[in-house]
Parts: structure tokens; C-alpha cells; sequence
């Protein structure tokens, strides 16, 4: 019978953790008869239902919509956030992706602002915080309006909506050698900045998240890429360049 | 004008609150974004400096002109105005990169079990504290070698600067140690070029791909003029 038919086996590396204080440390586990149209998650869950029966605690791992639009899955899969396939988060990744027999090392995302809470589990309010800090829009903009009433340019209002993709999951600060939350700031920043109703708080909103985006202790961009590479949601590092020049400008005109 | 002051926000934070690393004296309250914007532009203008300190001493490759040039240089009432402007530049750039690097490491206390990248980070991407501290040695004993005079490739008893040069590169650890530097700069460059225009906004993605072109150019032009001047030293066996 092939592999398809039988399932996948799997050596498994995980990163297990109990809690913030503890040290942590790699516990390796086997599993056979994955179908490889399971989702990462379903095979996560698989596993977890394997130790449940064997009477050990299941891997804590982060899950909501399993739809690749809420942000909230997420580990790093031989060394990759959310794993090597392109623009795809944890569970929208199939197990048809890997071979049979496959070895996969699993790790939270390692951040100093993403503490691990337990196992793969990392907390990333960090990024609450910093849309907290600016990214909303805070006038009264009335209901919502007829479509074309407010008048968006074409290129703008793509713009805008590419960056507004963004689904928070942090696989831009997990895949940064310095964990920089910059891909994720400058995609707050750009989407506000490119439409009519984030032109109020502009400048006031870029300066404030930049300064929350330090004080959360993310590191600073050193322009490798890898964020864009890694984003499940393919967010360009134009948005960054783009934060860069709203900050400047919002510097000059508070001189 | 004040920065808004954050919070780091500990209370909503589930764990134990994390340091700020931001506070130290050496971040002199900037921001991240200010400091990489500092790192741009000083890189920038010492590209500028590059192009015309490898156009002065291209003129080695013609009899005379080369001291000409220099004795010129040395007249002008300008020149100590320059050096201190230059040096002024190359603190800013090194000093606030360190700080950066420093801050970077401390935001990735642990690497991952497994390394792997996207394919879109390069060498010269990630190696650009190591090839800028390279070119940091590499200036400190060039300048104590060529201003200074210091005997550091043979003793040459040479009377022009352009018999210090070329025999100093046809010294077989001289034209290894200025080859060497020069590629760290190449290096540094091929990805600093790019890197200091999407620093400082001026990046989209229509112009990423020419950035990241002329990053490469600007990097291999550097490296090969002055690679160019040693070739030519050794050729003449310093004559």
C-alpha cells in the first residue's frame, strides 16, 4: 500500500514548555496514519488525542478560525513561521506538503516581546498594544456611507486593503533575525495613512506606534526580507518603507 | 518635539514583564526608526565620499597626477573641515548600527532549533554587522597606515605618497589587507546601498527591483576600482 493510503508517518520535535518560567526543552514523539489531506493543526490534534489516550498532557498550541483569516495559529516548522509553503498560515498548511517519514521540529515564535506561555503558545498582546497605541480611527465618521461618496483613488484604495490583509499572526517578528515588528506596524500605518478617514490622527498615529513598537522590545529592520517571504497574508515591505516616510513627515511637521 | 510616552503595559501582560531595552544613555531617547534613518543617511553620504575618494585615487594610474592631486588636497584650508565632517559622519554610522545591532540581538534571545530562511535574506544581508566591523578595522589601520605613515607593510623610504601606495600594495600583506577591505566594502555595500533607500522611504514596489540592481552595481564598482589600484600595484612591483 502507498503512503497515501496508509497515512503518513511522522517524527515529531516538539517544543514542550509549562509554563513562562520554565526552561522548556524538545520532547520527541511518533505518529503514523496521518492523512496527508489533514490540515497541520488536525495533525496537531492528532497527536494531542495519541497523548491524551497514553495519559500525558497534550501540546498547547493556539487555534480559532482554521480558515487562514484570524492570525491566531501559529509555530515555527523547521525553522520557518507557519512552514515553507508560500503564503499560508499553520492550518490552511497541509500534510501533503511533507514526505513520508518526515522529521518536523516545532517551535513557538521566538521573540523577547512574544513571551512563550506554554509550549508553542506565545503571548503576543505586544501587537494588541501597539494598534491600542494608534491603530484606529477615533473621529465620528458617521454611518457607513453610499459607496463612491468618499472618493478613493483606485491605486490608493488597493494599497489600503493589501496592507489592511494583515492578520496580526506574528510571523513577521518570528521569521525576523531581530524580531522586528516592522512589517506589521508599517501594514497598520499604511492602511490608515492611504484612505480619507485615517488623515485626522496621521501623524499623531505613526509616532505613537513606532513608540510602542520599541517599547514592547521588538528589534529594528535590517531589510533581510524574510517578513515578506514569511507572511501567511504576503504584506509587501513597501508598507515599511512607507512607515518610514510617515514617520519622518510627521516629525518635520511637529518641529 | 517629545515623543508620546508608551507604556509597556506589564499589567495586561500574562507573563513576567519584559525589560526595556530601549533605556539605555546610548539610544539617547530615539526611536527605532529615527536611529535607522540616522545609519541611512551617514551610510549614504559615505557612499558619496567612496565615489570621489576612488576617483582621486584612480589618478594613480597616471604618472604624476596622483601627487599633483594630493598636494593640491593638502593646500586647501578646507581639507581639516572635511576630515572632521567625514569623521563626524562615520561616528554617527558606526556608533548608531551598534546600538541597533545591540538592541536587535536582545529582541532574539534564542535562535531556532533549526535554521532556515526564505531564500530572500542574502549574505551580504545578514552579515552586515560583521562586514561593517570589518571595514572598521580595515579604516583604522588604513588611516593610521596611509595618514599616519605608519610602517605597518615593509618600511618602504619612499618620498611620494603615490611610491607609499604602490609599494605598500605590492607588499604581498598589503595588497592582501587593502583586497580584503575593499570586498568588506563591496560587501556591505551590495546590500547597504538598497537597504539605505528603503530606510528612508524612497522604495516601492515599482523601484525595488532597480534599488536592489544598482545596490549590487554600486557595491561591485567600489570594490573593483580600488581592487583595480592593487592589481595595478602589483603588476608594476611597486614602481
Amino acid at each position: 500500500m502507498s503512503s497515501k493510503e496508509q497515512g503518513l508517518h511522522l517524527v515529531l520535535e516538539v517544543w514542550r514548555q509549562k509554563g513562562p518560567e520554565d526552561a522548556g526543552r524538545f520532547e520527541s514523539y511518533v505518529l503514523d496514519s496521518v492523512s496527508p489531506d489533514n490540515s497541520f493543526l488536525e495533525m496537531l490534534d492528532q497527536l494531542n488525542e495519541k497523548l491524551v489516550k497514553e495519559g500525558q498532557e497534550p501540546v498547547a498550541f493556539d487555534h480559532d478560525c482554521r480558515e487562514g483569516i484570524c492570525g491566531a495559529c501559529g509555530c515555527v516548522v523547521n525553522g520557518q513561521a507557519h512552514g515553507h509553503e508560500k503564503g499560508t498560515t499553520l492550518c490552511q498548511l497541509h500534510m501533503r506538503s511533507f514526505p513520508n517519514g518526515a522529521k518536523l521540529v516545532l517551535e513557538p515564535f521566538r521573540a523577547t516581546a512574544f513571551p512563550v506561555l506554554r509550549d508553542l503558545v506565545v503571548d503576543r498582546s505586544a501587537f494588541d498594544r501597539i494598534i491600542q497605541a494608534g491603530g484606529f480611527v477615533s473621529v465620528s465618521t458617521g454611518s457607513a456611507p453610499d459607496a463612491n461618496l468618499v472618493p478613493v483613488a483606485k491605486d490608493n484604495a488597493e494599497k489600503a486593503m493589501d496592507a489592511a490583509a494583515c492578520i496580526g499572526c506574528g510571523a513577521c517578528v518570528a521569521s525576523c533575525k531581530n524580531s522586528s515588528a516592522m512589517l506589521f506596524t508599517s501594514a497598520k500605518v499604511s492602511h490608515l495613512a492611504l484612505l480619507p478617514q485615517g488623515q485626522v490622527e496621521r501623524e499623531r498615529r505613526v509616532a505613537a506606534m513606532v513608540a510602542q513598537m520599541d517599547a514592547e522590545g521588538f528589534g529594528a529592520c535590517t531589510n533581510t526580507q524574510e517578513c515578506e517571504a514569511a507572511c501567511p497574508k504576503e504584506i509587501s515591505i513597501e508598507n515599511i518603507a512607507r512607515m518610514n516616510r510617515e514617520f519622518f513627515k510627521a516629525k518635520l511637521k511637529r518641529l | 518635539m517629545s515623543e508620546p510616552a508608551p507604556s509597556p503595559g506589564s499589567s495586561a501582560r500574562i507573563s513576567a514583564p519584559i525589560a526595556t531595552p530601549r533605556a539605555g544613555f546610548l539610544h539617547a531617547g530615539l526611536s527605532s526608526v529615527t536611529k535607522k534613518y540616522a545609519v541611512a543617511m551617514s551610510g549614504l553620504a559615505l557612499v558619496g565620499f567612496l565615489f570621489a575618494h576612488l576617483a582621486g585615487n584612480l589618478l594613480i594610474l597616471i604618472p604624476g597626477a596622483f601627487d599633483q592631486y594630493a598636494a593640491a588636497l593638502h593646500a586647501s584650508p578646507l581639507l581639516p573641515l572635511a576630515e572632521i565632517g567625514l569623521f563626524a559622519v562615520f561616528v554617527v554610522h558606526v556608533a548608531l548600527a551598534l546600538v541597533c545591532a545591540r538592541a536587535n540581538r536582545d529582541a532574539k534571545p534564542q535562535k531556532y532549533a533549526v535554521a532556515a530562511t526564505r531564500g530572500k535574506a542574502t549574505l551580504a544581508s545578514r552579515t552586515m554587522v560583521i562586514t561593517g566591523c570589518t571595514v572598521l578595522v580595515f579604516v583604522i589601520v588604513h588611516i593610521a597606515h596611509m595618514k599616519f605613515r605608519a610602517p605597518l607593510f615593509g618600511n618602504p623610504t619612499v618620498e611620494t605618497g603615490s611610491q607609499w601606495v604602490l609599494r605598500t600594495l605590492a607588499h604581498p600583506l598589503g595588497a592582501l589587507f587593502y583586497a580584503a577591505g575593499v570586498c568588506a566594502v563591496g560587501v556591505h555595500l551590495s546590500h547597504g546601498v538598497w537597504s539605505l533607500f528603503q530606510t528612508l522611504g524612497w522604495n516601492s514596489k515599482r523601484w525595488h527591483a532597480r534599488l536592489t540592481c544598482l545596490s549590487r552595481a554600486v557595491g561591485a564598482l567600489l570594490a573593483a576600482g580600488f581592487l583595480l589600484i592593487v592589481v595595478y600595484a602589483l603588476l608594476r612591483g611597486g614602481r
